[in-house]
């Protein structure tokens, strides 16, 4: 598991799931700094360098999150509100892909300020095309957040 | 008997009385003046008869006098009469035997001339003619004495003429012209009184006989009006006993001793006690074990504040030792120390009213546990969308990996294969998203209001538009009513029936697509209609059940969920949804909404 480069931080706890969301960011050549963080847990030891990421330095947070929202442990909604509810990690743009098309995840999610909420198609072929274009704004056509905002706190 | 809310007395229950005794006293009032002015009548009668019968023993006293006072001046003229006739004789005859009634009459005549005067000495003019009357009598026996001196001493011859001068008689005659004018005047005082006595008497007749006449009436009128209040009064005390006695609500008069004054038949029935041993026996011998605490205390407030009791609740024990809820409403007499009161019986109602409590609370208990299902049952949904979904994603996923990165290795029988697994999860995948919206919409409360219908057509039509590939679909959408509904589930109705009707007009060049309305009892019945495949009517009750379907899934695709899912939207509205088809020969789908009360419905002509 790697490193303070990380663009992508994935949260799934699925590991069909999880391979599959890889072979699509791969199939469209954006995999190349992704962090798999397993639960919400985790994600948060993560971003907030902690436990087993306890040497990481904070100022170089991922570009995006990508979070699953049925999670073990600390499930998404709770990495949501936490991320957004600190100011290290506010800025950080969150992108709900889930499942659930569930009204009261959506407005939930909403409400905690999520920047992106996808639903997971089941067809494969709209699955990757879907990543690859969320990859595509995120990671090229959208602007990043200065490092100054992250060095700033 | 007590009090359940500490109410002052009202102020028309203890101050002024009430009007109806105001009445009563005015009615007193008058009959007593009725009898008043009848006895002033009688004095009035009775003073004028006191009157008129002194007057008239006044008159008659001086009736008699006026005849003695006649009788003496008749006496008197007799008397002149004798002295001159006996004078006559004897100067005639010469024989002393004539002078016997002259002698006797010269003391008489003066006698009655004493007499006369003493009678008529309270009338000045006839007391005024008696001097001269005397004169001329004493003139007169003057005039006889010496005409019968002259007889006897100088003979006949003399006194004849004496007599012959007329002296003599010119006196009487002066004599009886005094007398008679005497009798005259005295006639007429007497004619005078008798007729002032008469017109007296006459005047108390009519006091008497209109005055009577008068109080008669006067009575008679207050005896009328006192019968008649006495019968009113016994009416209203029958009616006022009535009320008590026959009352189905139980009555009584209760003392601040204690014990019950009165009471009314409804106990008697109630309880089934007799009334001697309610009387006897203090109230709260009667009163359940755990209410006579409350009940003492309430009715001792009563007794110390004259508080009302409103709607106090107590229990009372019968006769057969079951007990009975009564329902006191009362009012204390502090001033009489009792207590007025009404009970009702309400035993019935308490035991409704228990028996509401629990219906009541077996409906929350009804409710809690539809809740708790209701929450399993929304768990339950969220875990097929979220984890039903995810193994169909990696079957598809998986399969087009193998497909895309070892096709070229595969035979085309596998590659075949490995298609109809992918569309198995693709179609699986529709499945759960079509129960899901099932049970969504079926989970959803209904929020209702003001909707055009136009523009939910409308945006459906654009949206499914976009996925017909070119087909020819000829679109007839009428202009259709505002009704009142979710629109959000609205949309799901119209997609759903548009979504098949382009579905089964696949097969016609052009595909006609009809939506309008009509108006059937004064609502509107929606309908989409097509010219497809249509269905045989003897499937028809088939239509909207889950995962029905009438047609094979080689022909067209389709999970049988569609129409449940708009059958249970337009059920939820209170509507009502069928269908009228023919094989072959299209398909109209109509449904109905009930009507919801406008007056509580947002207007909106936002359609999301």
């Amino acid at each position: 598991m790697t490193t303070e480069q990380s663009e992508i931080l994935l949260v799934e706890d699925n590991p069909d799931d999880a391979e599959l969301t890889l072979h699509a960011l791969r199939k469209n050549n954006l995999a190349n700094h992704i962090h798999l963080a397993r639960d919400g847990e985790e994600a948060l030891d993560f971003l907030f360098c902690r436990g087993a990421h306890r040497g990481r330095r904070p100022d170089h947070p991922p570009r995006v999150i990508l979070l699953d929202l049925k999670l073990p442990k600390v499930d998404g909604l709770e990495v949501l509100r936490q991320v957004k509810g600190d100011p290290r990690t506010r800025a950080i743009p969150v992108i709900i892909l889930t499942s659930s098309r569930e009204e009261k995840d959506l407005i939930n999610g909403y409400a905690l300020g999520v920047n992106s909420y996808i639903q997971k198609p089941v067809n494969f072929d709209q699955f990757r095309e879907t990543v690859k274009q969320l990859g595509l704004y995120w990671l090229l056509v959208n602007q990043p957040v200065p490092a100054a905002v992250f060095q700033g706190k | 008997m007590a009090d359940s809310q500490d109410r002052p007395p009202s102020p028309g229950s203890a101050g002024a009385p009430p009007n109806s005794s105001t009445r009563n006293w005015t009615e007193e009032t008058t009959v007593l003046l009725g009898f008043a002015a009848a006895l002033l009548l009688l004095l009035v009668i009775g003073a004028v008869s006191y009157r008129v019968t002194t007057e008239s023993v006044k008159t008659a006293a001086l009736v008699a006098h006026t005849h003695e006072v006649l009788t003496q001046l008749e006496n008197l003229i007799s008397l002149a009469k004798d002295i001159e006739t006996d004078s006559r004789g004897y100067i005639i005859t010469g024989n002393e035997r004539f002078l016997e009634a002259y002698k006797k009459a010269l003391p008489q005549i003066d006698e009655a001339l004493a007499t006369l005067e003493h009678l008529v000495r309270d009338n000045r003019e006839q007391a005024g003619r008696i001097p001269a009357l005397r004169r001329l009598i004493q003139e007169k026996i003057a005039f006889n004495s010496g005409a019968v001196q002259l007889r006897r001493e100088q003979g006949a011859g003399a006194g004849a003429r004496n007599v012959a001068t007329g002296q003599g008689k010119d006196l009487m005659d002066e004599i009886r012209r005094r007398v008679t004018e005497m009798e005259s005047e005295e006639k007429g005082l007497l004619a005078e009184r008798t007729r002032l006595a008469d017109g007296r008497a006459n005047q108390a007749k009519l006091v008497i006989l209109l005055g009577s006449a008068l109080a008669v009436m006067v009575v008679v009128w207050a005896l009328t009006k006192i019968t008649r209040d006495l019968a009113k009064r016994k009416r209203a005390e029958l009616e006022l006993d009535q009320f008590f006695t026959l009352s189905l609500d139980l009555f009584c008069i209760a003392g601040f001793d204690g014990y019950f004054k009165r009471v009314n038949a409804a106990w008697e029935h109630v309880l089934g006690y007799p009334q001697e041993e309610l009387l006897k026996r203090p109230c709260l011998d009667f009163v359940h074990p755990d209410d006579v605490a409350p009940t003492r205390q309430k009715a001792a407030n009563q007794a110390r504040l004259g508080e009302l009791a409103i709607s106090f609740e107590n229990r009372y024990r019968c006769a057969d030792g079951s007990y009975r809820w009564f329902l006191w409403n009362s009012t204390p007499k502090l001033e009489q120390g009792v207590i007025y009161a009404v009970a009702r019986d309400i035993t019935e109602q308490k035991a409704v009213e228990t028996r509401i409590r629990s219906l009541n609370e077996s409906l929350e208990q009804r409710v809690n546990e539809l809740n708790t299902v209701n929450r399993e049952l929304e768990a339950f949904s969220y875990s097929v969308s979220h984890d039903l979904r995810a193994p169909l994603r990696h079957v598809d996923g998986f399969s087009k990996i193998l497909l895309d990165e070892f096709g070229g290795q595969l035979p085309a029988e596998a590659q075949r294969l490995l298609a109809r697994v992918r569309s198995g999860a693709t179609h699986m995948g529709l499945l759960v998203d079509d129960l899901l919206n099932l049970s969504r919409v079926s989970r959803k409360e209904l929020n209702v209001q003001v909707t055009g219908l136009d523009a939910v057509v409308s945006g459906v039509v654009a949206e499914l538009q976009a996925g017909i590939n070119g087909r020819q679909v000829e679109w007839r959408v009428e202009q259709l009513p505002f009704v009142v509904c979710d629109p959000a589930l609205m949309r799901a109705v119209f997609t759903n029936l548009i979504s098949n009707a382009l579905k089964f007009t696949r097969t016609r060049e052009p595909a006609v697509i009809e939506i309008g309305h009509r108006t059937e009892d004064g609502r509107p019945v929606i309908f989409v209609r097509d010219n497809g495949v249509g269905f045989s009517m003897k499937y028809a009750d088939k239509l909207f059940g889950v995962f029905q379907r009438l047609h094979r899934a080689e022909d067209f695709e389709g999970t049988g969920i569609g129409l449940a899912t708009v059958q249970r939207v337009i059920h939820k509205h209170g509507g009502r949804v069928w269908a009228e088809a023919e094989l072959d020969r299209g398909a109209t789908f109509y449904f109905t909404l009930a009507g919801f009360e406008p007056a509580h419905i947002p207007v909106s002509g936002e359609q999301r």
